[in-house]
């Protein structure tokens, strides 16, 4: 099979302006907890942490809802995608079992 | 040293006991016709949902690195060497949502298990496969031995143990023997199910000790503060004299090794075969990104158990081994020991032990099944029957885990986080064959294993002895002067970035001269399959063959 001239290209394949902004989002929650000479100070305390400490935790958050909203919208694309794109053999994929995942 | 615990070590083993017997009933657990397939013994049936996923990852991460390792790190030397890891499971969830969707519809539609399968599948090369493989197997084995080091820590502060040269291995191997004994009669279901356990003990013993621990010492400010003086006091090495004992926070000079340490370790986490099956093993394609928003919850305890090695600064805990010296990873069993009656230090104890048990035999199997799918039963055995590989697998699990402990009786056991960082070396040059190909097909396969075999020579090296910052070797520390930056960085990550140099100038050169890049056996409509699509395997079927 010569690979690189194949025909089936799929068009979920394509950078799409959700893709985009998913990327976006996700490398924000990759690249900014890494920046460290952001965060490496004392001060301002809190509850006794220092910021380095506390601001790092606070991330944890920050992330788990930058990968939610990621989430939300792939899942927005595919429910499109599946709504244009019946499968075969299955009459109603866009609601009921699929929606409700 | 104060003798043998009596009530901690009785109540250390009616724990243990009861996991045990737990992990053989769940064998009987969504009991299947026949045990002994490889598909039975060492994927536990593959119908796992969002719930028992997120155990089993949370399995994987939460292990001897985190209650016994970080801490220690965190207790010896601070923050650069032990507090990485929360930026580490920070990045790691980002990152996995990048090809964790792609890689379950491929690895579904066509019944793939493992890493080597996915690449197999991709490439259509077996020297390749064979590469991811084979360092799958050599990466799993540190990780395990830092296991193995948890299980000794708990076992050596209740007592067990002592100063001659076999009773200071003693521990060590009664918690070889156990974990083989277990992970040979029961595979993947007994962790799986125990892991429910397991982690219901630690949230329990977490909650007590990060919270009942800082009122009793006087608040976080003391500890902090406590720890500020202990990293600050000056400890001179003979290439320093103006050495500090640690850094309280990462201070100029050190961001990249702190950055670097947590990057590479979450880049390195998804490459692991135990992590792989863990999310393969999920009954849907969004199973995995569903569980990336709901696993960061794990990274938060993670965060306050790394400083529980402040609090036993604070404590002023002192984790004298039962020879005689001091050893920074006893100091959390220490902790518990000096800080709260025998019978929760018992169930402390037995969280720790179990909650190495679990991970390491998880992770064993997973490198056993990568032997019998990859090796054996692609170049030794092709016509195996499934009785044939389960056995195999069986006794590879027991191999692997003889490599684990010649790890931990070969190597210094005093800072055994490097033992995870050195795995994630080894197991970060993986990537671009396993992810990269999930993406695109440009990179071309004798490039890969170019660059593979460039960054496993230049990281083993440089770890071996030959890094400027190793005080103790072989495999001595993780961090070295990074080429062309200066400063110190992850010897896995800077072997990464060669790694990847290599494949880039070598994938031109040889698409310059075009070379055959391999048979694709998969589509691009592969890449978005999901359950109920036509031709996706809703239970990953290992009899499918492949090569």
């Amino acid at each position: 099979m010569a690979d690189d001239t194949r025909p089936d290209t799929d068009p979920r394949w394509k950078l799409t302006p959700t893709k985009y902004a998913v990327a976006a989002i996700l490398l924000f929650a990759t690249v900014v907890p890494l920046l460290v000479s952001t965060y490496d100070r004392v001060e301002p305390r809190l509850f006794g942490f220092p910021f380095f400490y506390w601001y790092q935790l606070i991330w944890v958050f920050i992330a788990a809802l930058c990968c939610a909203a990621a989430f939300y919208l792939l899942q927005r694309e595919r429910r499109a995608w599946e709504r244009d794109h019946p499968r075969p053999g299955s009459s109603d994929t866009s609601t009921g079992e699929r929606g409700s995942r | 040293m104060n003798g043998v615990n009596w009530v901690a070590l009785i109540v250390l083993i009616v724990l243990f006991a009861l996991v045990t017997a737990l992990g053989f009933q769940a064998a009987r657990w969504r009991r299947p016709k026949n045990l002994e397939s490889l598909h039975e013994w060492g994927l536990g049936g593959k119908s796992f949902g969002t719930i028992t996923t997120w155990f089993l990852l949370g399995g994987d991460l939460y292990t001897a690195y985190t209650f016994i390792a970080v801490p220690a790190a965190m207790w010896a030397t601070g923050a650069v060497s032990g507090f990485f890891a929360v930026p580490y499971t920070i990045v790691l969830y980002p990152i996995i949502f990048f090809f964790l969707g792609r890689m379950w519809s491929v690895a579904h539609t066509h019944g793939y298990v493992t890493t080597a399968d996915i690449v197999q599948g991709r490439y259509g090369t077996r020297s390749l496969s064979l590469a991811i493989a084979v360092t799958g197997i050599l990466a799993t084995m540190p990780y395990i031995a830092l296991q193995l080091v948890g299980i000794q820590a708990v076992l050596e502060v209740a007592g067990v143990g002592g100063n001659s040269a076999v009773a200071r291995d003693l521990p060590l191997l009664i918690a070889f023997a156990v974990l083989a004994a277990y992970t040979y009669s029961s595979g993947l279901r007994a962790p799986a199910m125990i892991a429910f356990v397991k982690d219901t003990l630690i949230y329990i013993v977490i909650a007590v000790a990060v919270i009942y621990l800082p009122i009793k010492l006087g608040g976080w400010l003391g500890i902090f503060d406590a720890a500020q003086a202990k990293m600050n006091t000056p400890k001179p090495t003979p290439t320093n004299p103006d050495a500090l004992t640690g850094a309280f926070i990462a201070g100029p000079g050190l961001h990249w090794a702190y950055a670097s340490l947590a990057l590479g370790s979450a880049l390195a986490l998804f490459m692991y075969p135990h992590c792989v099956t863990a999310t393969l093993s999920s009954k849907d394609r969004t199973t995995g990104r569903r569980n990336a928003m709901i696993l960061p919850a794990y990274s938060l305890l993670l965060g306050l158990l790394a400083l529980l090695g402040f609090v036993a600064i604070k404590a002023k805990t002192v984790p004298m081994g039962l020879d005689g010296k001091l050893n920074p990873q006893l100091v959390i069993p220490q902790l518990f020991e000096d800080h709260f009656p025998s019978w929760f230090t018992g169930v402390a104890f037995g969280a720790i032990a179990i909650g190495a048990l679990v991970p390491a035999a998880i992770m064993s199997i997973a490198a056993a099944n990568l032997f019998t799918r990859n090796i054996y039963k692609a170049y030794l055995k092709p016509d195996a029957t499934d009785a044939q590989e389960a056995k195999m697998s069986k006794i590879v699990s027991l191999i692997t885990k003889v490599g684990a402990l010649l790890f931990v009786l070969t190597l210094d056991k005093q800072n055994a986080l490097n033992f995870q960082l050195l795995g994630g070396l080894w197991i970060l040059q993986t990537l671009p064959s396993i992810v990269f190909g999930l993406f695109t097909r440009w990179f071309h396969r004798w490039a890969l294993l170019a660059g593979w075999a460039v960054g496993m020579v230049y990281g083993t090296v440089e770890a071996y002895g030959f890094c400027t910052a190793c005080s103790t070797k072989p495999f001595g520390n993780s961090l070295a002067k990074v080429p062309l930056l200066g400063d110190a960085g992850y010897i896995g990550l800077t072997a990464l970035v060669i790694n990847i140099a290599v494949l880039v100038i070598g994938t031109l050169i040889l698409r310059q001269f075009k070379v055959s890049n391999g048979t694709d056996l998969t589509r691009q409509s592969d890449y978005f399959a999901d359950v109920g699509d036509p031709g996706v395997v809703p239970v990953l079927d290992t009899d499918t063959p492949l090569h």
